[in-house]
């Protein structure tokens, strides 16, 4: 198996059975996990902020560093990889509250980033199949492309299977 | 504002930039010496302009569990800054800060945040006072209370990105590591200059 990182505001596709994506240390940042069964197709997104509010329309690119512009991007690139957005089952990943302290509450990215993903991919008719968010620990994802399995890891429960996969 | 982007601006740059941090984190390092009662010695700082995406990969295993004591920069200068260090020196750190042997603390208790979010104010009011004693801004420095954080390094390291993020996709780290001789303390302190900085350069 091949460890492939999905680093902070990246998305990374593969149609390799071998691969496994993984982000590492999500905080408020959430992961966007799509695959199709049938293609045996799969991707991630690292998004660290629900959206970009800077005017886009004198035609600047798309980041995936925003959750709503990467679901996008991600969605482009699966199907470039032979995905069908109709079979794309989804895991939703993160949005974590890390800091907690007083005065810092207006930080709470995380439920925002979670807020924007389970709009975009309800907005596409897209299905999340499984979702662990929210809380205030750190979280690793990892999507298994051979079978769409989804595995999450943090400190306090350990590793676990989210989504079994196909 | 601007005097902000101004002194950041000033401090970082020229042949000298890495000599005058080296003089702050000196006594930054010193401070916590006085306030441990034990020799702890700074590193030559690094400032380097890092891709957002690299920031994880750069602090280490981004899973490892980790200690952060976070702050905000106000005042006359803006900026973030941090501590991080490994779960075990940050333990050795606190049980020095109440008087006792290395290894006595085995969690991160109350008392143990308590002393570790003292250190980080007293870490980050020497540099502040560093900045001031070159810099003589024209309003006070002050860093926010400090936030207390423990997780995986990459979660914690969240919590920095996101006022940058939202305006860059860079950032520049002015890095100083910090231990002493003996290995019972090893840690690592960031300052985040603001990013309205690197546009002015």
């Amino acid at each position: 198996m091949f460890q492939r990182t999905v680093p902070i505001g990246s998305i990374v596709v593969s149609k390799t059975p071998g691969d496994v994506l993984v982000a590492y240390g999500l905080g408020s940042c959430v992961a966007v996990c799509l695959y199709d069964p049938v293609a045996k197709v799969g991707g991630m997104l690292h998004a660290l902020l629900p959206s970009d509010l800077a005017d886009h329309s004198s035609g600047n690119h798309l980041s995936p560093k925003f959750v709503d512009q990467g679901i996008q991007l991600l969605l482009d690139e699966l199907e470039r990889y032979g995905a069908k957005k109709r079979r794309l089952i989804a895991q939703l990943c993160g949005g974590a509250q890390v800091l907690q302290a007083n005065g810092f509450d207006h930080m709470n990215i995380g439920s925002r980033n979670v807020d924007v993903a389970e709009a975009m991919l309800s907005q596409e008719g897209i299905r999340v199949a499984a979702q662990d968010t929210g809380g205030s620990s750190g979280r690793t994802v990892r999507l298994f492309i051979a079978d769409g399995r989804v595995v999450v890891k943090d400190l306090v429960r350990g590793e676990r299977i989210l989504f079994q996969g196909a | 504002m601007l005097e902000s982007i101004t002194i950041w601006h000033s401090l970082l740059n020229g042949p000298h930039a890495i000599g005058r941090m080296n003089t702050i984190m000196w006594h930054v390092a010193r401070g916590l010496s006085e306030l441990t009662g034990h020799a702890i010695y700074n590193d030559m700082p690094v400032i380097e302009k890092v891709p957002i995406a690299e920031v994880s990969a750069r602090a280490g295993n981004a899973e490892a569990k980790t200690v952060g004591v976070y702050f905000v920069l106000g005042g006359g200068i803006y900026g973030q800054a941090i501590i991080i260090m490994p779960v075990r020196h940050a333990l050795n750190l606190a049980d020095l800060m109440m008087g006792r042997k290395p290894g006595s603390a085995t969690e991160l208790g109350e008392m143990e945040r308590s002393a570790l979010a003292e250190a980080g104010n007293l870490t980050t009011s020497y540099f502040l006072n560093g900045v001031y004693a070159i810099k003589r801004a024209q309003e006070l420095l002050r860093p926010s209370p400090p936030a207390v954080m423990v997780d995986m390094i990459g979660a914690i390291l969240d919590v920095v990105l996101v006022p940058i993020a939202a305006v860059r996709d860079d950032l520049v780290i002015v890095e100083s590591g910090f231990g002493d001789v003996g290995g019972v303390i090893k840690g690592r302190f960031w300052v985040l200059p603001d990013p309205r900085a690197l546009d002015a350069a």
